[in-house]
């Protein structure tokens, strides 16, 4: 029976059984991480390290430009010290708590171990995407911990719409799953090329950079920012991040609407990359 | 065959054209899988560019930050990078040595009559970060404007840096030895270094600036070699020249100590 074969054959499944499995691939992600909480707490030290780095910078460039928190709060692209310390909280917690999950699609594509899935009552994609949510929700609350501390320590509080944290909830899974969908068709390249690292660093980093990983796209000069408003990366760092420092439900409607239309983009990319890639599978022995 | 007579010999030279000879066997294996090879160098300099455009980003925002401007974070990142290329580029095992010591996997390496350490080093190298090697010069090259005295001090000050970068790594990755599994240790603490490495050294102050300077030397690999190309200073690279003799000799001297508490891991593999 070839793979193609196999696929055709699937029993059909309803939306219903599929949402419940990937609950609980989710839901056993998290308790197989949470035995390793203090190596996840460990690798958060790392953030705290970012964190410190961050701050020593744009205090200095809030100083050098006479917009310090000492000046009544000035602020500096609309934003103040606070909140631009809090922006890259936000900014390290949506990146930092992403399974790497190109390497991880690469390495099965080329173990063969794709294969194993293909006869299990769960779809590729929806395995790996809830075993990136249930990680990545688990990473996120420790992140915003540690990252949260240096912030309080270090510049202290902003003012936060408590009203609105299950709505931010809704907004990091929906930043995840498009984060997700980007990753995996990186990683779904493995069927085509024998090394997607190259193209990993690229596809990475211009989503770093045009999504304001780095700094908010308000700081970028104007040309850039009329680029970066066409593009899609915002929708997965900026837009979130600066929505949990600066809260409005009308933002969140118009981000949410967006991100659900991109989510639907990618997920039929990726789901089309995976079926014309597993048609070139070849897999001996059993 | 060749090998062989070369491992008769002792001394420097020894050493020299031992380690000549596994940079070419390595080299060869690498470009073995051109599409890879390639891949990985040219996507490693795009990740460079990425960095480096951010930084012109933000110089175009705020031209000064703390005496610095753009020219001195394109000589960072051009000293910085080709540091690392050297080596983790060339020296890609050193990344690894966690890992080797506490899975006893060390045992190879024993049983043969080259250094220890050198072997181990010489093991690897790795595409991507030969893409750093080759980044660093380039962006002095178009983005710069350099002269003869300028290039001179920027190849001396990546070598010593790549050396300081070379020897706090197997310095923490030698507590394997005493600690048993430190990969994640040793990996925080090797990020923490690149980290810091990254950014201008000099919005740093009090505390900070000692500790870039002693226990995590990022200043001596971000901010004395910017210094010895801008602004050249004897001083400068006395420093810099000290930092790397004395890191070097610490990083001999833990992992030789530490060689002596070493227990096999009884492995029985075949090398070709």
């Amino acid at each position: 029976m070839t793979h193609s074969s196999l696929i055709r054959h699937r029993p059909h499944r309803s939306l219903q059984s599929e949402l419940t499995k990937m609950f609980e691939i989710a839901r056993i992600t998290v308790r197989s991480r949470l035995r390793y909480l203090w190596d996840l707490l460990g690798s958060t030290i790392f953030l705290a390290i970012v964190m410190f780095v961050f701050v020593r910078l744009w205090t200095v460039t809030y100083e050098s430009t006479g917009a310090s928190e000492s000046m009544s709060g000035a602020a500096i692209a609309g934003m103040t010290l606070a909140q631009m310390i809090w922006y890259l909280v936000a900014t390290e917690t949506i990146i930092m708590s992403m399974l790497p999950i190109h390497r991880h699609i690469e390495r099965e594509i080329k173990d063969g171990d794709v294969a194993i899935r293909l006869n299990k009552p769960y779809s590729f994609l929806g395995y790996h995407w809830s075993v990136f949510i249930g990680e990545g929700v688990l990473k996120a609350i420790v992140l915003i911990v540690v990252g949260g501390v240096v912030a309080i320590v270090s510049v202290g509080s902003i003012q936060f719409n408590w009203f609105a944290v299950p709505a931010l909830c809704l907004t990091f899974i929906m930043t995840a799953t498009l984060n997700f969908f980007y990753g995996a068709m990186i990683g779904l390249l493995a069927f085509w090329t024998e090394d997607i690292s190259g193209f990993y660093f690229i596809f990475d980093r211009v989503k770093w950079l045009l999504g304001g990983f780095l700094m908010p796209l308000t700081l970028f000069p104007d040309w850039l920012q009329s680029i970066t408003a066409w593009l899609p990366f915002s929708l997965m760092i900026y837009r979130p991040a600066k929505l949990a420092v600066a809260f409005s439900w009308e933002g969140w409607v118009d981000l949410s609407l967006k991100q659900i239309g991109l989510i639907l983009i990618l997920a039929t990319f990726a789901n089309g990359m995976y079926r014309l890639g597993i048609r070139r599978l070849d897999v001996n022995g059993g | 065959m060749k090998l062989k007579i070369i491992n008769r010999r002792g001394g420097w030279i020894g050493h020299f054209q031992f380690l000549k000879a596994m940079m070419r066997t390595n080299f060869a294996a690498a470009v073995e899988y051109r599409s890879s090879f390639i891949t990985q160098v040219v996507g490693m300099m795009i990740n460079d560019s990425m960095w480096v455009f951010f930084w012109m980003l933000y110089f175009e925002r705020f031209p000064i930050l703390n005496g610095w401007g753009r020219q001195d974070l394109f000589v960072l990142w051009a000293v910085i990078t080709f540091s690392f290329g050297i080596a983790f580029g060339l020296f890609a095992q050193a990344l690894r040595l966690p890992e080797l010591i506490s899975q006893g996997q060390l045992d190879y390496y024993l049983g043969l009559p080259k250094n220890v350490l050198l072997h181990i080093l010489v093991g690897q190298i790795r595409p991507a970060n030969l893409g750093d090697l080759f980044f660093g010069p380039l962006l002095l090259a178009f983005f710069v404007d350099m002269n003869l005295a300028k290039w001179t001090w920027y190849i001396v000050g990546g070598l010593l840096g790549g050396v300081i970068y070379l020897s706090f790594f197997v310095i923490v990755g030698s507590l394997a030895f005493f600690i048993g599994s430190s990969e994640g240790l040793a990996g925080g603490v090797g990020n923490a270094l690149i980290h810091f490495s990254t950014y201008p050294t000099r919005i740093f102050t009090g505390w900070t600036r000692v500790v870039l300077f002693t226990l995590i030397p990022a200043g001596f690999i971000a901010e004395v070699p910017v210094d010895l190309v801008q602004r050249f200073a004897v001083e400068d690279l006395l420093t810099m020249t000290v930092a790397a003799i004395l890191f070097g000799a610490l990083a001999l001297f833990v992992f030789h100590r530490g060689l002596r508490k070493y227990e096999s891991g009884n492995l029985m593999s075949l090398r070709s």
